[in-house]
């Protein structure tokens, strides 16, 4: 079976988020010997290399339909990523300290694409609780945005146009959406919005620290905010009036 | 690069998001449409020849745009190239609207991006952050990693909510482990 070998590199070095990286030694395939790689996790992939500087991967490993365990080894702190069916391989791992086999364990453990897929559902019950709840105090209306406005790295884009319809709420409604929409929108948040964000950390796991990434990641605050901006400029040009008017003109530039 | 070519084959047998006969051209110049077999499961897109077992291929849904080409047409492109586009072709419109859905919803890192979504708007309105299962407090230590489970039974030890569980073996109820009523055992916290 054929994988697409550019695109897994890619998204390995591209700056979408890391849920662990490290070294560990890795039981070679062929030979028996442990090997120490640096590994990269992010979501249910897990990237190796030689070494962290190194380009070119060495392998990945999908994560999906396995179990983490420990097992008996020679070596210490040892643990393995098991697939039970017959036939299936088991992939054995040593790390340095009990600290970082327990970290791994864990990290490891949460990596399911199926496993994240309960825990949204999870999230989104809660959340209908929140809002039915909520429902009974009186407050400003919320609107639940449409979750096609919230495309991190794959966006979906009508021929020829970006045209907010079909995207819902958007912080800028003229720009067109691309791969890094959403790194781009919390950089530039980073230096516009009024509040102050919190540094992004690529490696810190989003979902363990809630309270550094509210306001990076609340669109409707964002739009918000940018609107703030945008309001008093407009509020300021308003004033100027035709006076600002002149001005810029004897600014553009002289064809004479 | 090596990958687990068995494990995703096996992977590409289970049951998917979504499953049909699309007509599928490669990202390379001069290849041309072809009739396959396209199923979606979890983050990747798997290719076979009808009637095939084994899959031809298969593409990581991540870091993907996904773009309608035109009524019944939809591609995939990578790598912010216009170069590596994969090109689908469906029998109706709605099919390739469907599609278009399935495989944006597919990513890993836009389901991320929901859960934080959610999250932050739990805190919003309720004021209180629900903590993941990794993210629990221990009772007796007071350390993250405390476990979400009512009780756990290994051949030994009884392990009550919210103590500090390590490390879970799960060897005999693999899949239910988050359901919690997995085995495992407690290292002393």
């Amino acid at each position: 079976m054929k994988i697409d070998e550019k695109v897994l590199t890619y998204f390995e070095s591209c700056n979408s988020p890391v849920d662990k990286e490290g070294y560990l030694y890795k039981k070679g395939e062929i030979k028996t010997s442990y090997q120490k790689r640096w590994f990269v996790l992010k979501g249910n992939l897990l990237f190796y290399k030689d070494r962290q500087t190194d380009r070119d991967l060495v392998g990945v490993i999908v994560l999906e339909g396995c179990t983490v365990q420990l097992c008996e080894s020679e070596e210490n702190f040892a643990f393995s990523l098991v697939w039970s069916e017959p036939g299936l391989r088991t992939y054995k791992f040593a790390a340095e300290n009990q600290a970082s086999q327990e970290s791994w364990i864990k990290a490891l453990l949460s990596a399911s694409h199926s496993y994240l897929a309960l825990l949204v559902v999870d999230m989104e019950s809660k959340y209908r609780d929140a809002l039915g709840a909520l429902s009974n105090k009186p407050s400003k209306p919320f609107v639940m945005p449409n979750f096609n406005a919230i495309q991190p790295a794959a966006v979906f884009v009508t021929s020829n146009t970006c045209t907010s319809s079909a995207l819902g709420t958007t912080p800028s409604p003229n720009s067109c959406p691309n791969l890094q929409a959403l790194t781009i929108s919390s950089k530039t948040a980073s230096k516009k919005s009024p509040k102050l964000r919190p540094k992004k950390n690529a490696n810190a796991v989003p979902m363990f620290d809630p309270f550094q990434t509210i306001g990076e990641y609340d669109f409707n605050q964002l739009h918000e905010d940018y609107g703030k901006e945008i309001k008093e400029l407009i509020v300021m040009w308003s004033k100027k009036g035709h006076g600002g008017a002149n001005v810029q003109e004897e600014n553009l530039i002289d064809f004479e | 690069m090596r990958f687990n070519e068995k494990e995703l084959v096996l992977l590409s047998r289970q049951p998917s998001e979504r499953a049909a006969e699309l007509g599928m051209r490669g990202p390379k110049k001069g290849d041309v449409v072809k009739k396959r077999l396209v199923k979606l499961v979890v983050n990747f897109l798997f290719y076979f020849r009808t009637d095939e077992e084994e899959p031809i291929g298969a593409l990581l849904l991540e870091q993907c745009r996904v773009e309608r080409e035109d009524s019944q047409t939809f591609s995939i492109a990578f790598l912010d190239e216009a170069e590596r586009k994969y090109v689908f072709e469906c029998d109706t419109e709605e099919q390739c609207a469907e599609w278009i859905d399935s495989i944006i919803k597919a990513s890993y890192e836009f389901m991320r991006k929901n859960l934080i979504f959610y999250r932050t708007e739990i805190h919003r309105l309720t004021g209180k952050v629900r903590p993941l299962a990794a993210a629990r407090r221990c009772a007796k230590c007071h350390t993250d990693g405390a476990s979400n489970q009512q009780r756990s039974y290994c051949g030994m030890v009884t392990v009550r909510f919210g103590v500090h569980i390590i490390i879970i073996i799960n060897s005999r109820q693999t899949g239910r482990l988050m359901k919690g009523d997995g085995f495992g055992f407690a290292r002393q916290c």
